[in-house]
């Protein structure tokens, strides 16, 4: 319960952030639906929006805890019966709602630019959901980072992270490559077609374990940092 | 009984960094704070007070030594369900200011109706009900201090800790605030106070600690803090004003002050001299005269 109030509450302290990359989501995925596109086209416009949510997904997460420090709100949080680890997982539910309203709104742009090229609406959905898994794990990496790592450095180092998953991946034999969640991922996303997706269950349950490791690491870390003092 | 709080040879020490020397906030400190008392907690800025406060609700951890708040050790969360803290620097979320009380209420494990009824009580005891509905980062800092005052109290705590509590509020408010302490007082719940509010803590604390440099300085009941051990005055008449040194004298009353040690010889010398005693009473000082004395500073002045 408590974990769902902090998410909630850090949902609305990034509301304007979030409003912001949905109107352009609307706004510029409208415009270029409406002036008419090709079944590549509209694969590219859904891919491009949903790594747009990667990158806020790791920035929000870089941040998060840097500006509960900086601003001292972080005391009032933990003077109440909440542990760090909650604490940390609040954070992470409160980015995961925010992207997904992204995600209801990136399926729903697909389902519009699917209708328009008479393509099957169920796999913009799935690619949603593929996303959702993304921004999981971006969220999760770099939320590990910022228990350490300033803000821009801990974006850069989950950027890092996340870019030398995909390398691996690329030169891993093929048996080793569901093995590694980030690369699985950005392969079924490299895959997509509005006429279907490639996600298999082991790809789904290894971004969760991804995540969930992130996770039990950054409370580690965070378990053992002073609070006390403001961060600049 | 158990003390409500317990620091036990705390020592804390902040890191050296680059160009940064370390800092030893607190050093071998040590103190108990008993239930059912308001124990006041003064220092200049930098002492190590809010350190203090911190490592209570482990926000930080000590270097060394340990301590033990409600019966628990250092930063235990369950704990923390019974403790209400006010931060010296008010810090809170931009919301109205009801769904931000309500907010922490729940965070300590509070659900309606219980909440929605101790929202409501707080918001009336801080007189913060007509500003329910606006925004808590809109508000005065005085009222914003009321609003953290009434987030620290919605759970009903055994323990508040209060980092400054009224230094942003007007005269009506510390009177407030004030007879808040002394009736959760009385309901056999604790207050450890941090102020620089001298005056309100002489009035309101029942035990005084002075910390200065990361180290206890001073403990004890704040009556007998003020009862100076050292000088006694004594008031007679019908005696010559120039029989003493530093006499005042009005209406053929004599006021002079002497030093303990030599109380029986300046009586005696008051009844030879055939005057009459009035009253010889421990000379009686603000805590800012121990507070200044124990900090080294002289009021106006550098260091002694």
């Amino acid at each position: 319960m408590s974990i769902l109030l902090l998410g909630v509450n850090f949902l609305r302290e990034q509301r304007w952030g979030l409003i912001v990359l949905v109107a352009y989501l609307l706004v510029f995925g409208g415009a270029f639906l409406a002036g008419g596109a090709s079944a590549e086209d509209f694969s590219v416009l859904l891919r491009s929006l949903g790594s747009y949510g990667i990158a806020f997904a790791g920035l929000m997460a870089a941040s998060a805890l840097h500006n509960e420090r900086r601003t001292r709100r972080v005391l009032s949080v933990l003077s109440k019966g909440i542990t760090r680890a909650e604490y940390l997982a609040g954070a992470l539910c409160g980015i995961m709602l925010a992207l997904g309203i992204y995600s209801l709104g990136l399926g729903a742009m697909g389902t519009w630019g699917a209708l328009r090229i008479h393509a099957p609406v169920l796999p913009a959905w799935e690619l949603a959901g593929l996303f959702m898994l993304a921004f999981l794990i971006a969220a999760s990496v770099g939320q590990f980072f910022s228990t350490f790592l300033h803000p821009m450095l801990a974006v850069s180092a989950a950027a890092l992270l996340l870019s030398a998953e995909v390398l691996l991946g690329s030169r891993a034999e093929a048996s080793m490559q569901a093995l590694i969640p980030g690369y699985a991922i950005y392969l079924s996303l490299l895959q997509f077609s509005p006429a279907a997706v490639s996600v298999t269950l082991q790809t789904i349950l290894m971004a969760l374990a991804h995540a969930a490791a992130f996770w039990v690491a950054s409370c580690i870390v965070f378990s053992v940092r002073d609070v006390s003092a403001a961060v600049e | 009984m158990p003390p409500v709080l317990e620091y036990q040879n705390v020592t804390k020490e902040y890191r050296a960094a680059w160009r940064r020397p370390m800092v030893r906030a607190l050093e071998e400190f040590s103190l108990t704070v008993d239930r059912g008392e308001i124990f006041g907690f003064l220092g200049p800025n930098g002492a190590g007070k809010t350190t203090a406060m911190h490592l209570a609700l482990g926000f930080t951890r000590p270097t060394r030594g340990r301590g033990r708040m409600l019966g628990a050790r250092f930063g235990n969360p369950k704990t923390r369900r019974r403790v209400g803290f006010v931060a010296e620097n008010v810090a809170l979320y931009h919301r109205p200011t009801r769904k931000l009380v309500r907010f922490y209420g729940a965070l300590n494990g509070l659900r309606d109706p219980q909440l929605a009824s101790a929202t409501r009580e707080v918001l009336e005891t801080m007189e913060l009900s007509e500003a329910a509905d606006r925004n808590a980062g809109k508000l005065s800092r005085g009222m914003l201090q009321r609003v953290a005052l009434a987030q620290a109290l919605v759970n009903d705590p055994d323990l508040l800790l209060l980092d400054e509590p009224t230094s942003a509020l007007d005269p009506l408010g510390r009177v407030a605030v004030r007879e808040l302490l002394q009736r959760f007082r009385a309901a056999g719940k604790t207050v450890f106070l941090s102020s620089h509010l001298l005056s309100e803590i002489e009035t309101v604390c029942d035990r005084v600690a002075i910390i200065h440099r990361g180290r206890l300085r001073r403990l004890g009941r704040t009556h007998e803090l003020l009862e100076s051990a050292e000088q006694v005055e004594i008031v007679a008449r019908r005696i010559q004003a120039h029989a003493f040194a530093g006499t005042t004298a009005v209406d053929g009353l004599v006021r002079f002050v002497v030093p303990v040690r030599q109380q029986r010889a300046a009586i005696e010398r008051v009844w030879s001299s055939g005057g009459e005693l009035i009253r010889v009473n421990p000379l009686r000082r603000s805590l800012e005269d121990i507070f200044l004395e124990i900090v080294g500073e002289k009021p106006g002045g550098g260091e002694a």
